[in-house]
């Protein structure tokens, strides 16, 4: 312990410390300053200290909210439906066999795909009069469920969610199989002996075994949820008439019109609400975690 | 014979969900060689003038700068994943060793960045100020900088695993500090830095969020070369579908041929948290 200055130098976390520093924490604090000022493309090097002016602008305007309650609409779903989906898939696919390899292999391949590109797929799938989802549904008869998807402000914040569990499902079922792959098997074989139905493995086994399974695909995919931007900006930029705007969104809107402060200000809310959120939930899913 | 029947049926599931997967797929291959009037029906059927349109992908290559956006992929997403590996391997390892305050909370700062979202207004200001906007420098260092929480997360974990006694062994053999951190522990970190390399670079590889507010065109990657195609009142879907072959080829050819590395890659990050 004597040796400890000689062995190591503090100097070996300069260069990524001073990264960090100069473009996120310095940005990040400057944001919370910038949220309060009136700056814009139109004074770019002079700006006026406004007080909360911005944050009464932002709260009054109706986008907002509709950006705010699309977020957490996107998240919840998605969260959901990946997480739902994921340990399903994940439960069918357990064994090691080659049919099950191919489906993963399959289910996985979006993850490597940019969401802007999985966007603009998607606008050729949910194609209301060629698209291949509506063809399908007007062949087997269900017309009535081919809707303008994402034209139609009702369908298109559930369209953009829906196209998200298909591009992560497979990321999650590979998070959950491995959890399911590190449970001892003598678990199962006690629970046999003691007649066990399958469900009930499920139910009082597995599930409880896997908390951290679900903590950790829970808080990825609620930040990344909070987080959406490529998606939402690939299929809808918001429209129609910004009934698809999201706070990603909003706010790259904000700063391509040249509203600065405003942005910055749309970026404070952001931050606090994605840390409130990941914080809530860290707190609530650590407390189950079971040892074994 | 109750359990074969379950079994098929599982299998039935499987199969019909791969099929969600499979036929988007086949929809973007099969229509990026039609003709554009074929192809703006975006069926799946087969082309129907039975020939195989390889113009479209000439047409792709020539007007869509993709040797110019594949290059700027690589070099971004190359340079930016080996700046985080050494950058953030060394941080890590003085942070896993060092118990001191500084230290600590150096660590804690880092952690927060895993969940804070980036402030990419006052981020546009910092880099304007530096004369960064609009270059490639500028670009690699934000792609950088947001890999490193979680790269000195993960290399925290993994240093902590590696005895204290060799660093003392090697540092008796007369090794430097530097010395001691390149050639002795460096190399035994390896799994978490093909995990780092290969979340890094599609990170960065397919991120457009970064080169759309610091940089413009000449700076953007193949993602999204296929705004050369979408966009305005007429879409050529053919040319649109020909361009996203080419841009998901390089990165899915690099899945298929290794997979296992890539998936414990992509999600060790997630299973460690």
């Amino acid at each position: 312990m004597r040796n400890t200055k000689k062995i190591y130098s503090l100097w070996f976390m300069v260069p990524a410390l001073l990264l960090y520093l100069i473009f996120f924490i310095i940005p990040n604090s400057a944001g919370i300053g910038l949220a309060f000022t009136d700056w814009n493309v139109h004074y770019f090097d002079d700006f006026r200290f406004v007080g909360l002016e911005n944050f009464r602008k932002l709260f009054s305007e109706r986008v907002f909210w509709t950006a705010f309650t699309n977020t957490i609409f996107f998240s919840v779903v998605t969260v959901i439906g990946k997480c739902i989906l994921g340990f399903v898939m994940a439960l069918l696919v357990t064994k090691g066999t080659k049919f099950n390899a191919y489906i993963r292999t399959i289910t996985f391949l979006p993850v490597m795909i940019s969401g802007i590109v999985v966007s603009i797929i998607f606008i050729s799938i949910y194609n209301p009069d060629t698209g291949i989802l509506n063809e399908f549904l007007r062949n087997i008869g269900l017309e009535s469920l081919a809707k303008q998807w994402l034209v139609d402000s009702k369908y298109a914040m559930g369209a953009i969610a829906a196209m998200d569990i298909w591009q992560w499902t497979g990321f999650n079922m590979v998070i959950f199989l491995a959890g399911m792959q590190s449970i001892p098997s003598d678990y199962y074989e006690a629970a046999k002996i003691d007649g066990a139905s399958k469900f009930q493995e499920i139910r009082y086994i597995m599930v409880p075994l896997l908390v951290q399974s679900f903590t950790v695909t829970f808080i990825f995919s609620i930040i990344s949820g909070f987080k959406v931007f490529a998606q939402v900006y690939g299929t809808t930029n918001g429209g129609p008439a910004d009934a698809t705007q999201v706070m990603g969104t909003f706010l790259f809107k904000n700063f391509s019109d040249g509203y600065y402060g405003y942005s910055a200000a749309v970026g404070v809310v952001f931050l606090l609400m994605t840390t409130l959120v990941a914080l809530i939930f860290l707190g609530i899913l650590r407390k189950k975690e079971v040892e074994y | 014979m109750k359990k074969r029947v379950k079994s098929y049926s599982a299998k039935g599931i499987l199969f019909i969900f791969s099929l969600l997967y499979l036929i988007p797929v086949w929809m973007v291959l099969v229509n990026s060689i039609k003709a554009p009037a074929d192809a703006n029906m975006m069926g799946i059927g087969l082309p129907k003038d039975s020939t195989v349109h390889i113009g479209n992908y000439l047409t792709v290559i020539e007007q869509g700068g993709i040797a110019k956006a594949f290059f700027n992929g690589v070099l971004e997403a190359t340079l930016s994943t080996v700046i985080v590996i050494i950058t953030s391997s060394a941080c890590a390892f003085v942070i896993a060793r060092m118990k001191r305050r500084l230290t600590t909370i150096v660590y804690y700062a880092f952690i927060v960045g895993l969940v804070v979202p980036a402030a990419y207004i006052p981020t546009y200001l910092v880099l304007d100020k530096l004369s960064l906007l609009n270059t490639y420098a500028g670009i690699i260092l934000i792609f950088t900088t947001y890999g490193l929480p979680m790269a000195v997360f993960l290399y925290v974990g993994f240093v902590k695993t590696i005895p204290r006694e060799l660093d003392e062994a090697a540092i008796i053999d007369g090794c430097g500090p530097v010395r001691l951190f390149f050639q002795v522990i460096f190399p035994l970190l390896k799994p978490v830095t093909a995990t780092q390399f290969i979340l890094c670079f599609i990170g960065a590889w397919n991120d457009v969020m970064i080169p759309m507010f610091f940089a413009n065109g000449s700076k953007w990657a193949l993602p999204l070369t296929v705004y050369n195609f979408y966009g305005g009142y007429t879409k050529s879907w053919n040319l649109i579908f020909a361009d996203i072959i080419i841009t998901i080829s390089p990165l899915v050819i690099v899945y298929l041929c290794c997979q296992k590395h890539i998936i414990s890659g992509m999600t060790a990050g997630a299973v460690k948290g």
